[in-house]
């Protein structure tokens, strides 16, 4: 019952969360110089024609009508329309939010099948290998961009070895993307139990994970060793050997005790990673929403941006709101 | 004769090296023996070495401690020789470890019920249900009320004094010869540390346990030990039976500690110390010397005649 009225008392913040993500980003867009009017028309369009369409845009309102304005359509779910793509926001992200969803969590949750354990076993073995590596690994990962990091893998995997798929978007030209019902190709294609399809997808997801991936693992496996450093010298981890216990048992102990560290990494990396893997995107075509915001900052085509600050908002909330209610799960001290 | 010991400390050394070389030597050529179903106690000031020792016979010292030198024999074999698998055996089921703060030693994220029952399932190989009703059962014993609903509970939703008794139970559910208890009632209210006190003394009748019984209250110690030993600086400066202790106490340092716990100017009076003794026979150059000197029958002190 605690946690329904918790559930609830958090989505009762949403709202006014969401109402000052969108202000703010609202004025400061307006902000930004550069008339989309004289961007969609040309340098030669005559003062007439300029005029008609900051008319039809709603351009020539003050600030204050044009957010306003701007509110009661997003509130109608109306994202407003790209005038580079000519559709809808709310379908052209409603296409590529899937895509970056995908990519970004399945690269997570490599990062994090690597992480661990490389983590965990950093900090048991001290003087072994592995602890070396993992320093080495941190260092390496936080200095090397992770845009960079994807060229050298399509040079080598794709241009030199040949073994990869094309870094030119989610599938090959001659496939038809299966069904939708996740958005995700991966599920969908599994769902559809289309293996064509699916083996297709995985090649061209897997570059790109790599990449992420890999980049990603450093930070997870830093904050997992020091995690685990810190609670394997905890006092009832070394009462817990003083009972007696195994070493497996209290390897277990002590990373269920680091789990809420892990965990507030990811959801910082997750976070992040929906607006900023927008580089990865870009080298490999993937056709993300990241880089749908990112033409749209280059354009001033405003609306793309905003379709993308509020869907982010809203993931970003709903993310932080699943991550409390697993630091709950984890911990019983948070649960009174 | 050594059937009837069951711990002994020989010569122990624990040093704390520093970057280079010895750094601090926390216990320095410690030696007592406790007979089975005895208690003695080691008293000391904070500093003086008593957890060391008490880590240094489960083998859990905080890094860099280690022991340099000397054996701990508990029932004819080795501690510091044994490998940690050997050890392991014996840790929690033969010799336990009451320790203080119990509330810091247990683990947040899991029921008391659940830690309890890892222990037993650990050494008695029992299966859920048989470590469920052992768990119970021990929590019976250390007189937890309500100890149904306390299986499930964790330990930040006990008192000091109940979490405590967990630890009690813990180190009891095994049924172990030897018990460490180290400070285990430093934490706790006077009242509570009485119920305590009480609980451990009943139980230790009871099951004939053999204890190691830590503690910085000399006043406790006389009334719960039947051997007293002090600690001053990593080393033993006096250790004797307690009615010889309390009746005829000669080390400097034991007569100063026991003018300070003394409420009574009478008392006091009585445990009254001559400084001008100190250096003759106890002290050179204001360190203690090496050799014990048996002044009555098991009753030692650090001194030179």
């Amino acid at each position: 019952m605690a946690l329904i009225r918790y559930i609830g008392r958090r989505l009762l913040f949403v709202l006014p969360q969401l109402f000052g993500i969108v202000a703010v980003s609202f004025f400061l867009l307006k902000m930004i110089p550069g008339d989309p009017a004289l961007l969609m028309l040309g340098p030669l369009a005559s003062q007439e024609a300029i005029n008609e369409i900051r008319s039809v845009m709603g351009l020539d309102k003050s600030l204050i009508e044009q957010f306003v304005i701007y509110l009661e359509r997003v509130l109608s779910g109306d994202l407003g329309t790209s005038w580079q793509t000519t559709k809808p926001v709310m379908e052209d992200l409603l296409k590529r939010f899937p895509a970056t969803m995908e990519l970004v969590t399945l690269s997570l949750l490599f990062a994090l099948i690597l992480g661990i354990p490389v983590g965990i076993l950093a900090s048991l073995l001290k003087k072994s290998i592995i602890n070396k590596f993992s320093t080495y690994y941190g260092l390496l990962a936080g200095s090397l961009p992770d845009f960079w990091l994807g060229l050298i893998f399509i040079f080598v995997f794709y241009t030199i070895l040949g073994w990869a798929a094309a870094p030119m978007g989610r599938l090959d030209l001659g496939i038809l993307p299966p069904a939708v019902v996740s958005g995700s190709y991966f599920i969908d294609s599994l769902i559809a139990g289309d293996w064509e399809t699916f083996n297709n997808v995985v090649a061209h997801l897997t570059l790109p994970v790599l990449t992420l991936g890999l980049i990603n693992a450093g930070p997870i496996i830093k904050m997992t060793q020091s995690t685990m450093d810190r609670l394997l010298e905890s006092d009832h981890i070394r009462y817990a050997r003083s009972c007696g216990l195994g070493e497996f048992q209290i390897v277990r102990r002590a990373f269920r005790n680091s789990l809420p560290s892990v965990l507030t990494i990811v959801s910082v990396l997750y976070s992040f990673l929906i607006g900023g893997a927008v580089l990865v995107e870009i080298v490999f075509s993937w056709g993300g929403a990241g880089q749908y915001a990112l033409s749209g900052v280059l354009n001033a085509d405003i609306n793309p941006v905003m379709g993308f600050v509020v869907w982010s908002a809203v993931l970003c909330l709903i993310l932080y709101l699943i991550v409390d209610l697993l630091y709950f799960a984890i911990d019983p001290r948070l649960r009174d | 004769m050594t059937d009837s010991i069951s711990l002994s400390l020989n010569n122990l050394t624990v040093d704390y090296p520093g970057y280079k070389g010895s750094g601090t030597i926390a216990v320095k050529d410690v030696s007592f023996s406790i007979e089975k179903g005895k208690v003695l106690g080691l008293v000391g000031e904070s500093g003086a070495g008593k957890t060391s020792i008490a880590r240094a016979i489960t083998r859990q010292l905080v890094e860099p401690g280690e022991i340099t030198a000397g054996e701990i024999i508990f029932e004819n074999k080795n501690i510091v020789s044994m490998s940690q698998k050997e050890l392991r055996k014996y840790l929690g089921s033969q010799i336990s470890l009451i320790v203080p703060n119990p509330k810091s030693e247990l683990d947040p994220l899991l029921t008391i019920g659940r830690q309890l029952g890892d222990v037993v399932k650990t050494h008695l190989k029992l299966n859920n249900k048989e470590a469920r009703e052992a768990v119970l059962k021990v929590l019976e014993a250390v007189q937890i009320p309500d100890h149904n609903s306390r299986y499930s509970a964790y330990p930040h939703e006990l008192s000091g004094g109940m979490a405590q008794r967990v630890i009690i139970a813990m180190s009891l559910i095994c049924n172990p010869k030897f018990v460490i208890s180290d400070d285990a009632t430093s934490g706790l209210d006077v009242t509570v540390q009485r119920e305590i006190m009480k609980l451990m003394q009943n139980i230790i009748k009871e099951k004939d346990l053999s204890v190691l019984f830590i503690t910085r209250d000399i006043g406790l110690a006389a009334h719960f030990c039947d051997h007293l030993g002090l600690l001053f600086r990593g080393q033993i400066v006096e250790i004797a039976p307690i009615n010889s202790f309390f009746k005829n106490p000669i080390h400097p340092y034991s007569l100063a500690l026991l003018s300070a716990f003394s409420h009574s100017v009478k008392w006091r009076k009585v445990y009254s110390t001559d400084p001008q003794k100190w250096s003759k026979e106890f002290f050179i150059n204001g360190n203690v010397p090496d050799s014990m000197i048996e002044v009555e029958k098991g009753h030692l002190v650090r001194m030179i005649r």
